[in-house]
């Protein structure tokens, strides 16, 4: 009888054992996979940054292109600039979210404002001409609408949440 | 110790990331005075061969006129990211004065009068949709966030 309760005791004293120490063999592997995700995150806000450089470069390029061929009067060509422009705004957004993702701070407001600039810029850039027949373009123009919808929904509902209860949030500049 | 070199990292890349922001303000302040110059242009060009009372060439002005507000907005966006407020109202302004140039400039009534009303019906969606976002963070104050 004390044999069997003592072989049990020992039982459940391993099992014990073999649970913690596999808890801490996951718990060791998940913090560092954690930190090889920091790192590759790390990479790519350095690649975004290389990123802007390049979409700067490429603006003053198209700026020097239409100063050069006269087309700067075309109100086409500068809503082409302004194309150019939100796009530089979509890269400076995803970078800040991926900053603040590194330093783990909320970043649901700025994926929504991310997701914003990206559809303004499909709208003011939508043309129905880009088109092969009406059908087409005035589903492309419902499905920009449905999703602006939602977006602003969602805008309004992250930033009122946001305003009821203040979290840490990025901002340019803190230290 | 790890969580801290990344935010010094990502702060310093922030940097560089800023300066390459004024570099991209700098060249929305050229857009904005070559676009001045090249209305002021072809205005004294129209006088002298009176085209100026074509109702397109009052058009084309005006989506110009249009345009450079959509590049002062830009500009202010890039400034404004700076500081970090009034972003989103600024987009929004950008959407609908947007809207409004592909309005003037692609939207013209023709033979196709089902193309044409098609036509201004999406943009004024578009319109209303943007006008509904820039009422929402104007009326509710989230541009202060």
């Amino acid at each position: 009888m004390t044999e069997d309760s003592e072989s049990k005791e020992t039982y459940e004293k391993l099992t014990k054992d073999v649970s913690r120490s596999r808890h801490g063999l996951e718990a060791t592997l998940a913090k560092k996979m954690e930190r090889i995700m920091d790192y590759l995150q790390l990479v790519v806000v350095f690649i975004l940054v290389i990123l802007f450089g390049i979409a700067v470069f490429d603006l003053g390029v198209e700026l020097y292109r239409l100063i050069i061929t006269g087309q700067f009067y075309d109100p086409i060509s500068l809503i082409g600039i302004l194309e150019t422009a939100l796009l530089l705004f979509l890269i400076v957004e995803v970078f800040r979210t991926s900053v603040a993702h590194l330093e783990g701070l909320k970043v649901l407001p700025l994926v929504v404002d991310v997701a914003i600039i990206g559809i303004v810029r499909s709208i003011i850039t939508f043309r129905l001409s880009d088109f092969q027949s009406m059908n087409e373009a005035v589903l492309a123009s419902l499905a920009y609408a449905i999703i602006l919808s939602v977006l602003i929904a969602s805008f309004f509902i992250v930033h009122r949440q946001q305003r009821k209860a203040p979290e840490k949030h990025y901002r340019k500049g803190d230290d | 110790m790890g969580s801290e070199l990344y935010r010094d990292i990502s702060r310093k890349l922030d940097k560089y990331e800023n300066f390459l922001e004024l570099i991209f303000a700098g060249l929305l302040v050229i857009s904005f005075v070559m676009v001045v110059i090249a209305i002021i242009t072809d205005l004294l060009n129209f006088s002298n061969t009176a085209k100026f009372y074509s109702s397109r060439a009052v058009v084309v002005f005006m989506a110009s006129f249009l345009s450079l507000k959509l590049l002062g907005d830009a500009f202010n966006l890039s400034v404004i990211n700076f500081t970090e407020r009034k972003r989103m109202r600024t987009i929004f302004t950008i959407a609908m004065v947007g809207t409004m140039t592909n309005i003037l400039v692609n939207t013209r009534l023709s033979e196709n009068i089902f193309g044409s009303i098609t036509g201004i019906s999406t943009y004024a969606l578009f319109l209303i949709l943007t006008g509904t976002g820039f009422f929402i963070v104007d009326r509710y104050g989230f541009s202060d966030l």
